[in-house]
């Protein structure tokens, strides 16, 4: 039973789409000379692309929209980056995730306002904190950190990668294409063998991976990956979410219903002060978090096949 | 914890909407709404918008090319309908008349340019027709030129070789006239060394000549003596050689000897090979010499050894008693002679100096000793002073050598080439050659009278020849008769009037001298006899294999 996909969530976590405001950066509308600097454009992005997927047809867009702007057909794909409130969008993470992440980022307003507003920019590229792709080469360096994404999964699911090397090379093509043109059965024909299929375990007929494939976010503070074992190799117990988080970061998650946490308040007084645990999001909602990180892990994680998780005060 | 983590067993029923699976399905559905469901019109209508807008503007940008257009055509039309341009159209017309005039008189002056032009071709082409012929005969001129230079290159080249070639001519004229110069230098030398050599010639000629007269004159005076002489003692029937005649050799009568017939006695004292036997000439010793390296005396009459010789360092070939018999010498292969004392046995003389095996010696009364050797020399020895005093060059190994006279002034010599040689040893001249035998010669001794010469050959034959007409006189042999060695010696009796000699089967044969008549053979000896001496009172054999034998009557 847990081997299997739970498609209506799958079908509706694929389906999900955030609307983006898109607008060019007023710096690179006057420096480029584009005359509609309020032009916005509006844009339902699915929730597991990638803004590089998006990147050629904002700049047609927007050259088309002024008129026909000559400089601005002629910036080189590579070159251009997003940014949200001054800060640079990571290409390589999923639109969704990067969403969350705003969200969570601004703990004074719970619910974002929409739609996201995310600004465009074609000069500056900030080569310190993004990484730069070659002209043309843009797509191919998605699908290649996709395919890496999809590859360390697999690693960590199974200690090696023997599924994702196994695949046929039709089947790996299929799996970035289906994928970028948004193609559910065909993506999930092919990341099925990666995900469901695996020997049965002893444990009730279920089989476990060795670790979950999962990142927590935290605002302001780096990524955390942690081989994180989803089920008690003792007790035969399933880890939830919940109880998995405390483990992990227990500074920052508790998994009693409205606790608190306890750490350092980041104000440099050095005090201690209690905050009220944070919730993880995931995929634009919160999370129970008596989830199963199991079935989480296996119906819900973006099609890197990784959990990436926010978690947000 | 217990209870949610039996939630998942509804899982395949989708609406459920109890636990946390039920809260993920209804907080995605109202995420969606709030995210997606609320912006889908809004962005359908925004993306129409936006085309709509697209559409509208490329019609704008048309349309405002089109005014832009129109106004330009506006403003021409303007222009043309004022008063100002009448007043210009007149002006433009005078200006028209003048410019047709202008173009008529243009017309005519290129009327005339036509007809110069026409003229102008006419000569361009006659001078082009001669420019074309200078041309091709500039052409014709230029391969012309280029043979000839080729030529004149081969030419040059030639009389570079030549001057090369007769470089090389001079100077090998030049060497050759060198040459030349230097080879009549060479022939003036030679021509002169030549008129040098002549005269000596002519002087050494007249000295010869003077010499031979002196000697004649001394011969002459020499014979007067002896005829005088002569008649002095008529009766007595003497040997001159000069008398003698071959009636006399065979009958000189000394009647004191016998004719041996049997054994008297057998010795064997040598330790090796005999190759040689020697009467003393007063008859009292026999002495024999071989490959022992000793030289044995015998007492002839007794037979018992006096004394044993050594001291060659090879085998003793043959052996020789001076007149007195103080002295005996062995020639030995080891290229020496060696004298020593009869009465004490001691090594008296060694004569060294051949270079090859000396196979005969023989003493003269002037105190000299004559050796033949293998060495193809005939050597004189000075006793006296102890060294060679003339060496005769006798183109062939010398087997054996006996004196014609005393003093060994004129030596018989038997060769390795068959041929016996007849040489004056004071002028180390040949006197004569004779070749009678077919055979190496091995031995060659003298008739007691001095007449006559008895050689022995291999070719199984004795020859006697006289010394005055170098005819041969007699030859004997005999079928039993065949020498044993190289060495083998024949022996007159004393009268002269038998000869002995042994043969290689072990016999001792016995001619009669006068008629060559074979008398008999003895055979006694078991192997090769190399020699017999005859003595008035004994016959001595010896033979190759260590035997002496002395014969009886």
């Amino acid at each position: 039973m847990q081997g299997a996909i739970d498609e209506t969530v799958a079908e509706r976590l694929w389906d999900g789409q955030v609307p983006l405001r898109i607008s060019v950066h007023p710096a690179d509308a006057a420096a480029l000379g584009v005359h509609s600097k309020s032009l916005s454009l509006y844009l339902s992005v699915h929730r597991f692309s990638y803004l590089t997927l998006i990147a050629t047809d904002v700049r047609r867009f927007f050259a088309d929209a002024d008129g026909g702007n000559a400089r601005l057909g002629e910036v080189d794909d590579a070159d251009i980056w997003f940014e949200c409130k001054g800060e640079p969008l990571k290409w390589h993470y999923p639109v969704g995730l990067l969403a969350d992440m705003t969200t969570a980022a601004n703990a004074a307003i719970p619910i974002a306002p929409l739609p996201w507003h995310v600004t465009v920019r074609f000069l500056n590229f900030p080569a310190d904190k993004l990484l730069r792709g070659h002209s043309e080469s843009m797509l191919s360096m998605t699908s290649d950190a996709f395919m890496s994404m999809i590859k360390e999964a697999d690693f960590m699911r199974n200690g090696n990668i023997k599924k994702v090397m196994g695949l046929s090379k039709q089947d790996q093509t299929q799996l970035w294409e289906s994928f970028a043109a948004h193609r559910f059965r065909d993506f999930w024909n092919v990341n099925a063998q990666l995900v469901a299929g695996g020997s049965e375990g002893v444990n009730g007929g279920g089989s476990y991976p060795r670790f979950v494939p999962m990142r927590v976010y935290v605002a302001g503070c780096a990524v955390v990956q942690e081989p994180v074992s989803p089920v008690d190799g003792e007790s035969d117990h399933e880890y939830t979410l919940g109880e998995i988080l405390s483990n992990i970061l227990p500074r920052y998650y508790s998994s009693i219903p409205g606790g608190q946490v306890s750490r350092r308040s980041p104000n440099g007084t050095g005090e201690v002060t209690t905050f009220p645990a944070a919730v993880p999001i995931l995929h634009g909602i919160e999370v129970p978090p008596d989830t199963p990180l199991v079935w989480l892990s296996r119906n819900c994680s973006y099609p890197d096949n990784f959990l990436h998780v926010v978690l947000r005060f | 914890m217990t209870s949610t983590l039996q939630a998942p067993a509804p899982l395949s029923a989708a609406s459920s909407g109890s636990g946390w699976h039920g809260l993920i399905l209804q907080r995605l559905a109202h995420r969606d709404l709030r995210e997606k469901d609320a912006f889908a019109e809004l962005f359908a209508d925004h993306a129409a918008a936006r085309s709509k807008t697209a559409a509208l503007s490329s019609q704008l940008s048309a349309l405002r090319l089109e005014h832009a257009q129109t106004l330009k055509v506006a403003a021409t039309a303007q222009e043309f309908g004022s008063s100002d341009s009448a007043r210009k159209f007149a002006d433009l017309e005078l200006q028209m008349r003048q410019l047709k005039d202008e173009r008529a008189e243009l017309y005519k002056t290129q009327g005339q340019n036509a007809q110069k032009l026409l003229k102008l071709m006419e000569s361009v082409q006659q001078s082009d027709g001669t420019v074309g012929g200078l041309q091709e005969e500039n052409t014709k001129l230029k391969a012309q030129l280029a043979t000839v230079s080729v030529s004149l290159k081969d030419a040059q080249e030639l009389i570079r070789e030549k001057d090369h070639v007769i470089q090389i001519l001079r100077d090998e004229l030049q060497t050759h006239q060198l040459e030349l110069s230097q080879r009549e230098g060479q022939l003036e030398d030679r021509e002169k060394r030549v008129g040098d050599l002549e005269k000596e010639n002519k002087y050494l000629v007249d000295r010869w000549i003077q010499l031979k007269q002196e000697q004649a004159a001394r011969m002459n005076e020499a014979n007067e003596y002896v005829e005088n002489a002569l008649k002095n003692k008529a009766t007595s029937p003497a040997i001159t050689r000069q008398h003698s005649s071959s009636e006399r050799i065979y009958d000189t009568g000394t009647p004191s000897f016998f004719v041996p017939k049997s054994l008297t006695r057998r010795i064997n004292a040598h330790d090796g090979e005999i190759n040689c036997i020697q009467m003393s000439p007063d008859g009292s010793f026999v002495a024999t010499g071989g490959n022992d390296k000793r030289v044995i005396l015998y007492d002839a009459h007794t037979g018992g050894i006096k004394s044993t010789l050594s001291g060659p360092v090879q085998s003793i070939m043959s052996i020789a008693f001076n007149n007195s018999s103080e002295l005996v010498m062995g020639t030995s292969n080891d290229n020496s002679a060696k004298l020593w004392n009869v009465g004490t046995g001691r090594l008296k003389h060694t004569l060294t100096g051949h270079i090859g095996k000396v196979f005969a010696a023989k003493f003269t009364d002037a105190g000299r000793v004559i050796s033949g050797s293998h060495d193809r020399t005939i050597k004189v020895w000075d006793l006296q002073r102890g060294f060679c005093a003339d060496t005769i060059f006798t183109l062939s190994s010398c087997n054996d050598l006996c004196l014609l006279n005393g003093d060994g002034t004129l030596i018989a010599s038997g060769h390795l080439d068959n041929n016996v040689r007849i040489w004056d040893t004071r002028s180390k001249s040949l006197v004569k050659e004779i070749s009678v035998h077919f055979g190496q010669v091995t031995g060659v001794t003298m008739h007691p009278t001095q007449n006559a010469l008895l050689t022995t050959s291999r070719d199984n034959t004795l020859k006697l020849i006289d010394l005055n007409t170098y005819q041969t006189l007699a030859t004997y042999s005999h079928d039993s008769y065949r020498p044993g060695m190289n060495w083998t010696k024949s022996t007159f009796s004393p009268d002269g009037g038998h000869i002995a000699s042994g043969s290689g089967d072990g016999g001792l044969c016995l001619w009669r001298t006068s008629d060559a008549r074979f008398e008999r053979v003895m055979k006694e000896h078991r192997s090769a006899v190399c020699g017999v001496v005859w003595g008035l009172k004994n016959v001595v054999s010896a033979e190759k294999d260590r035997g002496v034998i002395w014969w009886g009557p």
